[in-house]
């Protein structure tokens, strides 16, 4: 199936499933005018009807949109490989915000650019280790000491760890 | 030029004058540069420094702030693509795009120059007519504003993109993003399935800064390996407009700084929404519209004159009547009710020499800004000579520790979700500056839709009784129109031409 036609498909049948949410927000009895579901109805009635429109305009022969490039293709054309996988960069970032809390900001923080930088084909001991330490150093100290920002502690362990700094 | 405003000029060039002066300003920048820090912190953490000085001085040092930060944000807007401050954010289309061509620094000596202009053309409007402009201001209802903002989208079908449909699903998608959360106007609960983080709507600076920053890293790890940002772009010189182009853009300059300067008056709106309608409307002006968003000078030069001239706007209805034009407004309230003053029209009568002091020292920072540039662009591009591999974990670090700072680790989930929808909604053609126009813009079409739906009588008829909106929505139509009028007459004779050939 053309993606632009799974999309405006997708598109549709969700705009009409937020609809029905819409109609459901109530109306509250101390306002004139429209309803609070108003705007969003006219907004999602719009979506739905784009939404059919790109499925019908998609097609089948023919990509509309530069598809997201495949590993294979970029060695045949650049002769060089890409510099890592989004789909496993997206993975390490939501593993950085979900040990955030637990790990605190200055641990998980190292963690995970040490992580992505082996991901990324770095494996020089400089830039590997140490500039994930120091700008994780300075940034934590540019935040809690300059701008008095409060930064994730992290928990148990972790957060005694942290709190060291904090003093 | 009065006497008490030479006064006051002469004593901003004394080196008591001057230091606070260079103290704002270089803070302004460089909270502007650090994504997740804007005027409203730059003001908030120096504000102590200022109790112990005279309020002239002190008043200087802060609108110093004001002025500084809103071109800050261009900076890693044009180099990285990271929208510093939200008033950046249409920059980032046309800057990022001059940058990815090998223009930063021509890009960003645009910024500069016009961002200076900008500043003072606000300033000397606010000298020169504040009082009359804060009072047709104050006769702007919900219809205008309404139609302002229905203006300022109209334009998004041609905002660089191959697809006007997939450009119009971007901004209904923007809309309907910017309706999440606590209704305004009657309280009720909008789409935000039991969840608190929601309820305070999608936070818009973490939104923008996933948008364009994590999705561009998302898109660039995608790309051959062994290209280092540094590699293109380590020989960034800052080059400022020549002649030429300063005369080519004098009229887009112009228009753009009284745009600014207008929608800076009007209260509740800021810098962000002037940016947004001064490229807007340049774009509709322009003979090749289809080359904006694919790296135009007159595509940083519109957005940075406008957003830097709101600064004095929004200083018109604050130092005239006392009411804040923007949430940095509403802060240097506070700031002159520290200091023992009441901003509003007795201010002229009572405290003169604050008054010429705050004009003075908005000139002189807005020159300032543009000369202490170099020094913040000059650190800014060394760390751009470092591999992209390196360079990114960085500022995913500093988007994420940003995004905490603005409001709690909900942020960091909003920034990330973001940026994986805006990594995707790029590999399918669906762009990405629409959906941010439709964030900035939505919340106030809706709530002034639906006020001035209240009011009318006639409904939506009612809007076309009043000159001023009328006008306004009758180009809006046409503008949004237009685009689509010329592709499919375009389409129509390319057929015509093969059918006779």
């Amino acid at each position: 199936m053309n993606t632009d036609r799974m999309i405006g498909t997708s598109l549709a049948l969700l705009s009409a499933l937020l609809i029905a949410v819409a109609q459901r927000i109530p109306r509250m009895s101390f306002t004139r005018g429209p309803s609070a579901g108003f705007w969003p109805t006219v907004i999602l009635t719009m979506m739905s009807i784009c939404g059919i429109a790109l499925a019908l305009s998609a097609d089948k022969g023919k990509q509309t949109h530069a598809p997201a490039s495949s590993k294979g293709d970029l060695r045949t054309q650049k002769g060089a490989l890409p510099l890592g996988s989004p789909g496993v960069c997206i993975i390490l970032l939501l593993l950085y915000l979900a040990s955030l809390q637990v790990l605190g900001f200055l641990l998980a923080t190292v963690v995970f650019q040490v992580l992505y930088l082996y991901i990324l084909r770095v494996r020089r001991a400089g830039p590997l280790l140490f500039t994930p330490v120091l700008v994780t150093i300075a940034l934590f100290f540019f935040f809690t000491r300059v701008v008095y920002a409060p930064l994730p502690r992290g928990m148990g362990i972790f957060r005694t760890l942290s709190m060291l700094l904090y003093q | 030029m009065s006497s008490p405003f030479l006064t006051a000029l002469m004593s901003i060039c004394r080196l008591s004058g001057l230091l606070p002066l260079l103290v704002g300003t270089m803070a302004g920048l460089i909270v502007g540069v650090v994504p997740g820090l804007g005027s409203i912190q730059g003001i908030v953490l120096l504000l102590p420094l200022t109790y112990a000085m005279d309020p002239d001085k002190a008043l200087v040092m802060l609108t110093a702030i004001y002025c500084a930060s809103v071109f800050g944000g261009s900076i890693t807007a044009i180099l990285f693509r990271i929208p510093g401050t939200e008033s950046s954010v249409m920059t980032t289309i046309d800057g990022y795009e001059l940058t990815q061509k090998g223009y930063a620094g021509k890009a960003i000596g645009t910024a500069m120059l016009c961002s200076g202009i900008g500043g003072i053309i606000g300033v000397l409007i606010l000298q020169l007519l504040a009082p009359q402009l804060a009072q047709i201001a104050l006769k702007f209802g919900p219809p205008e504003y309404f139609a302002l903002c229905v203006l300022g989208l109209s334009c998004v079908s041609s905002v660089g993109t191959q697809s006007q449909l997939k450009a119009v699903i971007s901004a209904l998608l923007g809309l309907f993003l910017a309706t999440i959360g606590i209704d305004p106007i009657s309280g009720a609960d909008r789409f935000t399935f039991g969840l608190n983080l929601l309820k305070s709507g999608v936070p818009f600076t973490p939104a923008i800064i996933g948008l364009f920053a994590i999705s561009e890293i998302l898109k660039q790890i995608d790309k051959p390996a062994g290209r280092t940002v540094g590699s293109q772009y380590a020989r960034v010189k800052v080059q400022f407009l020549t002649l030429a182009e300063l005369v080519r853009m004098k009229w887009l300059i112009l228009r753009s700084s009284l745009i600014g300067t207008w929608i800076g008056i009007l209260p509740g709106v800021g810098a962000s929404t002037a940016a947004v309608i001064a490229y807007n409307q340049e774009m509709r002006l322009s003979k090749d519209p289809s080359k904006w968003g694919t790296g135009i000078l007159e595509g940083v030069a519109a957005p940075e004159t406008s957003n830097n001239a709101s600064v004095g706007g929004a200083m018109v209805p604050l130092l005239s009547l006392g009411i804040p034009g923007s949430s940095t407004a509403a802060v240097l309230i506070g700031a002159f009710l520290i200091h023992g003053l009441r901003p509003g029209p007795l201010l002229f009568m009572t405290n003169p020499d604050v008054v010429y002091s705050i004009f003075a020292g908005m000139y002189m920072a807005n020159i300032l800004m543009v000369l202490l540039s170099f020094v913040i662009v000059r650190l800014v591009v060394r760390i751009l000579a470092v591999p992209y591999s390196t360079l990114s974990s960085v500022i995913i670090v500093i988007c994420v520790s940003g995004a905490i700072v603005l409001g709690g680790f909900s942020n960091v989930w909003t920034l990330i979700v973001f940026g994986i929808v805006g990594f995707f909604m790029s590999n399918y053609g669906f762009p990405l500056s629409p959906v941010v126009i439709a964030l900035v813009l939505g919340p106030m079409l809706e709530a002034n839709l639906r006020r001035a739906l209240v009011m009318s009588q006639h409904g939506f008829l009612g809007f076309f009784t009043r000159p001023i909106t009328a006008v306004l929505l009758i180009a809006s139509f046409l503008y949004f129109i237009a685009p689509i009028l010329n592709r499919w007459r375009r389409r129509r004779m390319g057929k015509e031409t093969t059918t006779e050939a």
